[in-house]
C-alpha cells in the first residue's frame, strides 16, 4: 500500500482547498526555479530515469517522447495536453482537474520547458466545463504571480490556453485531438509524421496525458530513484485507479503499481458489494481492456506484467469491477455499441465492422442469432484488426476478443435451443 | 427560416478573447468555442443562420463550420428545453440501470413522443461516458453534473427546476475508506 508521504497527489478530494496558496503549502511549485536552473537535458533525463509511462492507456515512455523533439529545428514547438477523457470507466483526470490543478500547470511550465514551447494547450472534453474552472483559475494565478506570460523567473516564456472538445471520444487519439484543435472533425491523422515532427499547425509537438503531466513536478522534486522505488520493474511509480462498478465505495484513489486488485478493492473501497465471492469479472483498464473472469482476479497484479499474464492490460487505469448481478452479455453489447457510437467513420473496416458486430450483438441478446453468429462475430474481429488509421477499431477488437475468450461458448450454448 | 443570428455585445468581446488563443494564421481553432459559445446565445442549439454567421465571423467557408456542428455530440441541431438532460449511457452506468432511469426522466419530464417538453422546459437524451464512472449513474443538466443519480433524486430534481428552482451545482466527491 501506498504511505501517505508518498503520494504525488497530496490534495486528491480537494480536502485541503484549491487554492495557489494551498498548493504551495503542500509543496507545489516549491523547487521549480531549481528544477530548470538544472536544463532540459537533466530534466528529460530524469524523467525517463524514473520510468514514467504514459498514464492515458497507451503507456509509451514519457522522457522518451519529449526526445524525440528537435531543437535545432526552428519552428514554434507545441505542449498539448489531453484532458479529452473519455474512455468508459475512466474518471481520474476529473479529480486532477478539479483538485489539482496546480499540478498540471507546473508539469506544463517543466514540460514546455524541457522541450522549448512557448505555448501550451490543455484540451478538455467540453462536459468538463463546471470541473476546469479551478484549471482556469490555477492558470491566471499563475500568470499573476509571473509563472506565466513573458520572461518568468527571468528564463522562460510560456503561455496557457483551455480548449474544450465537444462531445467526441475519438478526440482522445493524439492526432484526433490536433485536427479538433484545429478547429475540425476529429478524424485521426495517418502517421508517419508523427506529432513529434508535425502536429499542431505542423508544428513539433508534444502530447501527453494529463496525468502523465501532473505528476512530473514532484518526479523532480524527489528525485527519479523515489519514483521508481514505488511500483514494479516495468512499471515504476504510482497510478490514480479509478475503480467503478460494483464495489462499496467508488472511488478514485492514488496506488503503488503492482498493489493486488484484492488488496485496492477491499483496502479503498470497502470490496465487491455482497462479498468477494460474488465477484463476477473485472475490466481493469477502461472499456477496452480485455475483461478478466473472476477465477483469474485472486491473484492479479495492477501492473503491466500482471496484466499481461491474465491477457489484459492497465489500459487508463479504470477499474470497472462486476458482481454477479452484471449480465455479461448486455455490458458487452454497451461496449461494442459504444465504440461503434464513437468512430468517427473514416476507416471502412471500424465503421462497417463495429455496426455490424452491434447487429450480432443484438441478435445474440433477442435470441435470433445462430451459434455461427458469434464465430462470425469473432472474424469480423480478426478481419478488421490493425486495418485503420488509428486505434480505435482495435479497442473494439481487444474488447470483444476479451468477452469471447472466457464467454464464447456460454453465448454459443445460451442460443442452442 | 428562423430569425437572424449575430453575437451578442457581451459575445463579441468574448469571441475577441477566444481568438487571441490561437495563432492569428489560425482562425479555424476558433470554430468550436465560437459554436459553443454561439449555442449557449441561441437557447442551447445551433440553426443554419448561427453556423453562417460564425463563418462569416471568422472569414471561413460555412461549410467547415457545419461539418464541425455535425461531428461533435454536444452541438444540438434541433431546438432543446431550457433544461437539456443528458443521461449516460455506457457501461458503468448502464449496469447500474441507466436505461430505466433515461425511460423514467422521458416519462416524467413529459417527452416520451417529443424532443421537447410541452412546457418548453425539458430535453432528454442519451450520451456516451460522461467521465463520471466512480459517481455512477452520471446525469448532465444543461453543464452540471448530478451524480449518483436515482429515480427518486431525478425525480425531484426535476420537481425542484419545475418550480423555478435553480440547477444546484454539487459535485459528490468519492474517497478512499483510507480518507479521513
Amino acid at each position: 500500500m501506498l504511505e501517505k508521504i508518498d503520494r504525488v497527489f497530496n490534495n486528491l478530494y480537494g480536502t485541503k482547498g484549491v487554492s495557489f496558496e494551498v498548493a504551495k503549502s503542500l509543496g507545489d511549485f516549491s523547487n521549480l526555479k531549481e528544477t530548470l536552473e538544472k536544463g532540459a537535458d537533466y530534466i528529460i533525463n530524469e524523467v525517463k530515469n524514473s520510468q514514467l509511462k504514459g498514464r492515458g492507456g497507451a503507456g509509451f515512455p514519457t522522457g522518451m517522447k519529449w526526445s524525440f523533439i528537435n531543437k535545432k529545428d526552428p519552428r514554434p514547438k507545441y505542449l498539448v495536453i489531453n484532458g479529452d477523457e473519455g474512455e468508459p470507466g475512466t474518471c481520474k483526470d476529473r479529480e486532477i482537474i478539479r483538485h489539482e490543478p496546480y499540478k498540471i500547470v507546473e508539469g506544463a511550465i517543466i514540460t514546455s520547458y524541457a522541450i522549448e514551447a512557448k505555448t501550451c494547450y490543455i484540451y478538455i472534453r467540453g462536459e468538463f466545463i463546471q470541473e476546469t474552472r479551478n484549471l482556469q483559475k490555477a492558470i491566471d494565478e499563475a500568470y499573476a504571480n509571473g509563472l506565466l506570460g513573458k520572461n518568468c523567473l527571468g528564463m522562460y516564456d510560456l503561455d496557457i490556453y483551455i480548449h474544450f472538445g465537444a462531445g467526441a471520444y475519438i478526440c482522445g487519439e493524439e492526432t484526433a485531438l490536433l485536427e479538433s484543435l484545429e478547429g475540425r472533425k476529429g478524424f485521426p491523422r495517418i502517421k508517419p509524421p508523427f506529432p513529434a515532427v508535425s502536429g499542431l499547425y505542423a508544428n513539433p509537438t508534444v502530447i501527453n496525458n494529463i496525468e502523465t503531466i501532473a505528476v512530473v513536478p514532484t518526479i523532480l522534486r524527489r528525485g527519479a530513484d523515489w519514483y521508481k522505488s514505488m511500483g514494479v520493474a516495468e512499471a515504476a511509480g504510482t497510478k490514480l485507479f479509478c475503480i467503478s462498478g460494483f464495489v462499496n465505495n467508488p472511488c478514485v484513489v492514488e496506488e503503488r503499481l503492482g498493489i493486488s486488485f484484492k488488496e485496492l478493492i477491499e483496502t479503498h473501497c470497502g470490496g465487491v458489494i455482497g462479498g468477494w465471492d460474488n465477484l463476477l469479472a473485472v475490466i481493469p483498464g477502461g472499456s477496452s481492456t480485455p475483461i478478466i473472469p473472476a477465477h483469474l482476479c485472486e491473484r492479479l497484479t495492477m501492473d503491466f506484467e500482471g496484466m499481461k499474464a491474465v491477457g489484459s492490460s492497465l489500459g487508463t487505469g479504470a477499474v470497472i469491477v462486476f458482481n454477479k448481478s452484471v449480465e455479461i452479455l448486455k455490458a458487452m453489447k454497451n461496449i461494442v455499441s459504444f465504440y461503434n457510437h464513437e468512430s468517427c467513420g473514416q476507416c471502412t473496416p471500424c465503421r462497417e465492422g463495429s455496426a455490424a458486430a452491434v447487429k450480432i450483438m443484438n441478435n445474440i441478446i433477442n435470441k435470433e442469432a445462430k451459434p455461427s453468429d458469434v464465430d462470425l462475430l469473432e472474424r469480423i474481429m480478426d478481419d478488421t484488426f490493425g486495418t485503420t488509421i488509428c486505434a480505435l477499431n482495435d479497442a473494439t477488437v481487444f474488447a470483444v476478443r476479451g468477452f469471447l475468450k472466457h464467454y464464447k461458448e456460454d453465448i454459443k450454448q445460451s442460443l442452442q435451443i | 427560416m428562423s430569425a437572424e443570428f449575430s453575437f451578442s455585445e457581451e459575445n463579441k468581446k468574448l469571441a475577441q478573447d477566444i481568438l487571441k488563443k490561437y495563432p492569428e494564421s489560425k482562425r479555424f481553432s476558433a470554430i468550436m468555442p465560437l459554436l459553443t459559445m454561439a449555442q449557449n446565445q441561441n437557447g442551447g442549439f445551433l440553426t443554419e443562420e448561427v453556423i453562417d454567421h460564425v463563418a462569416k465571423y471568422l472569414g471561413v467557408a460555412t461549410m467547415s463550420v457545419a461539418e464541425v456542428a455535425n461531428f461533435y455530440s454536444m452541438y444540438n441541431l434541433n431546438p432543446v428545453g431550457k433544461y437539456l438532460i443528458q443521461t449516460c449511457n455506457s457501461v458503468v452506468c448502464c449496469m447500474k440501470g441507466s436505461d430505466e432511469l433515461h425511460k423514467y426522466a422521458k416519462e416524467i419530464t413529459g417527452t416520451l413522443n417529443s424532443n421537447v417538453s410541452a412546457d418548453g422546459l425539458f430535453s432528454v437524451k442519451k450520451v456516451e461516458c460522461l467521465g463520471a464512472c466512480s459517481n455512477a449513474i452520471a446525469v448532465k443538466i444543461n453543464d452540471t453534473f448530478v451524480e449518483e443519480v436515482t429515480k427518486e433524486s431525478l425525480a425531484k430534481q426535476v420537481a425542484d427546476l419545475k418550480n423555478g428552482l435553480p440547477l444546484e451545482e454539487k459535485f459528490i466527491v468519492r474517497k478512499s475508506l483510507l480518507e479521513e
